[in-house]
């Protein structure tokens, strides 16, 4: 066998082989999560408001939601209205009034054991859409 | 020679092709893999243990409207007319009378029709009650004031369901009213009532005026007065 013969064969296998494990190596490093084992959930388009965050008419209680059951009395009251709304939270307990100038409200309120009805009443001065409300359930047991 | 040459040179060639035909097949069995749908699983499994939870944490309350032995019904949406029927046990299930933010073990033989109870935990009618709770029912509403009887220290308020009440207003009312200028709250007085404000008030309807139940006349335990110049300035 000439030289020239036994260096092709050489280089024939050696490239192979570099190659092989050039696109091994390749596939080894792509993420987990595209491996074909369980697919990713699909992500639902959001679908924005018409009138956008800032012309946001009327009233939204982000948290908590109705009938929710609570073992701690502190309660975290938050929710959206349009911008310079008067807001005004009714309970049992207490009644709480304020000026929204921003459009999202946040407040505190001390719960009572057992049930909590919220009401969440908002008046705008120069829209004429009359006042919205919206009343909570809240249960407030410490040993649950 | 020349056969042994290609012979050769498709052997190192076909090393790369039985590689490549491995790397085809789907990657099931490695251990990132296996992993994620260990954490997958795992995450399947704690999102529906948190949601029996929150099941176990739903709570009924209502008006009792029968009492049986071992069942107690109550009407737990007037508008609606839903009923919801309670399972009790005479050594499970423990009673407890909510006042002032305490509770105090009650005996069930207090219980008696038209007691605003309190169950949590129930998921069905069929689930015997460990607790029930037995308190004062109040109702949180607002309105508009439509008239005011200066001489009974009444007052005439229409919601936006355009359901009509009139309310007593007592030395026991907590009375409050809108501050106009610095829209805080301070304490006012039945002169401070007027017709076109706005209401916001909470009510016992226990309370309700027997001789007259039609006229949903309630004695007031506290409001807040919105004053129409609110609206106007």
């Amino acid at each position: 066998m000439k030289n020239e013969v036994a260096i092709t064969i050489v280089l024939g296998l050696f490239f192979g082989a570099l190659l092989a494990f050039f696109v091994i190596g390749r596939s080894q490093n792509k993420p987990v999560g595209r491996h074909p084992v369980i697919s990713k959930p699909t992500e639902v388009p959001v679908q924005k408001n018409k009138l956008g965050k800032e012309d946001f008419i009327g009233l939204e209680i982000e948290s908590p939601q109705n009938q929710t059951v609570v073992n701690n009395p502190q309660l975290k009251l938050i929710g959206r209205a349009s911008k310079n709304s008067l807001v005004v939270i009714q309970t049992q307990k207490g009644e709480e009034a304020f000026l929204d100038k921003q459009g999202n409200f946040e407040k505190n309120l001390k719960l009572v054991l057992g049930e909590n009805d919220i009401n969440v009443t908002v008046y705008n001065q120069k829209i004429q859409t009359g006042e919205q409300s919206k009343l909570l359930k809240i249960f407030y047991f410490p040993d649950r | 020679m020349k056969k042994t040459l290609y012979s050769l040179l498709i052997g190192g060639w076909l090393i790369f092709f039985v590689r490549m035909t491995v790397l085809a097949q789907p990657n099931t069995a490695s251990p990132s893999a296996a992993g994620k749908e260990v954490r997958i699983i795992k995450e399947k499994i704690a999102s529906k243990v948190a949601e029996l939870t929150k099941q176990e944490k739903k709570v009924i309350s209502g008006r009792v409207i029968e009492i049986k032995d071992d069942q107690i019904t109550l009407l737990t949406d007037v508008t609606l007319d839903e009923k919801k029927r309670i399972k009790i046990d005479p050594e499970l299930t423990k009673f407890y009378q909510l006042a002032k933010g305490k509770k105090r073990e009650i005996k069930r033989s207090v219980i008696s029709k038209d007691d605003y109870l309190i169950v949590p935990g129930l998921i069905f009618s069929n689930v015997i009650a460990n607790t029930v709770y037995r308190a004062s029912p109040y109702v949180v509403s607002s309105g508009r004031i439509v008239a005011v009887d200066k001489k009974n220290y009444t007052i005439d308020v229409l919601t936006i369901d355009k359901d009509k009440y009139t309310f007593d207003i007592e030395k026991t009312t907590r009375q409050r009213i809108l501050d106009l200028k610095t829209l805080g709250i301070k304490k006012a007085g039945f002169a401070k009532l007027k017709e076109g404000d706005r209401l916001h008030f909470v009510y016992n309807p226990a309370l309700i005026d027997k001789k007259n139940p039609q006229k949903n006349h309630y004695p007031l335990m506290r409001y807040l007065i919105i004053p129409q110049e609110y609206f106007t300035n």
